[in-house]
């Protein structure tokens, strides 16, 4: 699991669930994995990004220094900026770990790189 | 739009759902249909597709290669099964048809679970190629042993057990201009799902493409929530 899917996904479908967001991330196996770096789709993709928890993310499983703690503002023009945060999103990856709804504690584990976001029917009505 | 290969030495084809004339005909859909009808919001260039039941991924892969189809801009995809196995071949047919890893992101999750949206974005488009066959209980076409991959099919007695949940949940996920194209057989009764199923929950459906394979009558609908639904 990228951390670009880290950031997109919520608990929000947990009945009573209010924001769901962000879910603690616990990894046990990080693998980095070179990929192709697309500039223009990087810079389209970072305003759906919240980079806080991008950034609190990669602090989380030993990525300390991959990206600064907060965007740039000329990051459209900024090729070393749109790298590093290619770099964050899209090669750093969780092969193994869970996440964590942080208003119920439920866990969603990774395994094999897949997040498992299945949940039962009667946490869902 | 190009069709993808399939891996054959995952270790995977045979616990997920290997494509057939319903995949075949839903590529055929969008392939015509996506050029013409997709809109999506100009002022971005990234596509947001979602979808739901990827088996084998070839679907999610075709797309994830399509900027033609949609005009030019990037798809990023992100696909969903219930079956662990498909998602790992998804990310692998992906990989051997030289989709980009930033564009296609497998997650295990239950189309029928949609009525809160987990994701922070909505889609522009959506698609589904449901399990649609018609099993009565007990009536087990193959392999007993094979939970997961009958789920591939599996319907429920008439069909419809994930396509009514998925379909009346499914906007809360959709763009207020976004598409959804769903496969449909004449077993699940389509103009009974449009008008019952769809309509109540503010989406208009109607028929792109149709086909008979065999014994069964396939179709492509399309959906779009009403009040912004082109002529
Ligand atoms: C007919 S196959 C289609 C596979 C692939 N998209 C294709 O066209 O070849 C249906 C897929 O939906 C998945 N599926 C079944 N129930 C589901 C559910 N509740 N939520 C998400 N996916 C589901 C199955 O595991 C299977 O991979």
């Amino acid at each position: 699991m990228k951390l670009f899917t880290h950031n997109m996904l919520t608990s929000k479908m947990i009945k009573n669930v209010k924001v769901g967001y962000p879910l603690k991330l616990n990894a046990a196996e990080v693998k980095v994995t070179p990929s192709e770096f697309r500039s223009t789709y990087v810079s389209r993709m970072l305003p759906k990004i919240d980079w806080g928890v991008l950034y609190e993310a990669t602090q989380s499983i030993g990525h300390a220094e991959a990206i600064p703690s907060s965007i740039s503002d000329d990051y459209e023009k900024n090729e070393d900026f749109l790298r590093k945060a290619h770099h964050a999103l899209f090669e750093i990856e969780v092969i193994n770990g869970e996440m964590i709804c942080p208003e119920t504690g439920r866990k969603f584990p990774i395994k094999d790189g897949i997040p498992n976001m299945l949940v039962n029917e009667d946490e869902v009505n | 739009m190009e069709t993808p290969i399939i891996p054959s030495d995952t270790g995977l084809n045979e616990l997920v759902y290997e494509p057939a004339e319903d995949s075949f005909l839903l590529l055929d859909a969008l392939e015509q249909d996506l050029v013409k009808s997709f809109q999506g919001n100009l002022s971005e260039d990234v596509v947001n597709v979602l979808e739901v039941g990827c088996g084998s991924g070839i679907i999610s892969t075709a797309i994830a290669k399509s900027e033609k189809l949609l005009n030019g801009r990037l798809p990023c995809v992100f696909a969903l099964d219930v079956n662990p196995n498909a998602c790992l071949l998804t990310e692998k047919t992906g990989e051997a048809n030289q989709v980009a890893t930033s564009s296609l992101h497998a997650v295990l999750f239950d189309g029928r679970h949609c009525s809160r949206n987990p994701f922070r974005v909505q889609f522009d488009i959506i698609i589904c190629n449901p399990p649609y066959v018609p099993i009565l209980p007990g009536e087990n076409t193959e392999d007993e042993n094979s939970g997961l991959l009958q789920q591939s099919w599996d319907g429920g007695p008439d069909g419809n057990r994930f396509i009514c949940p998925f379909l009346s949940n499914v906007h809360h996920l959709l763009n207020d201009d976004g598409l959804l194209y769903m496969l449909l057989s004449t077993w699940n009764d389509p103009e009974m799902l449009v008008k019952d199923v769809a309509l109540p929950n503010g989406l208009n459906g109607v028929e792109v493409i149709k086909r008979t394979a065999g014994r069964e009558r396939l179709s492509v609908w399309k959906f779009q929530k009403i009040g912004l639904s082109s002529v």
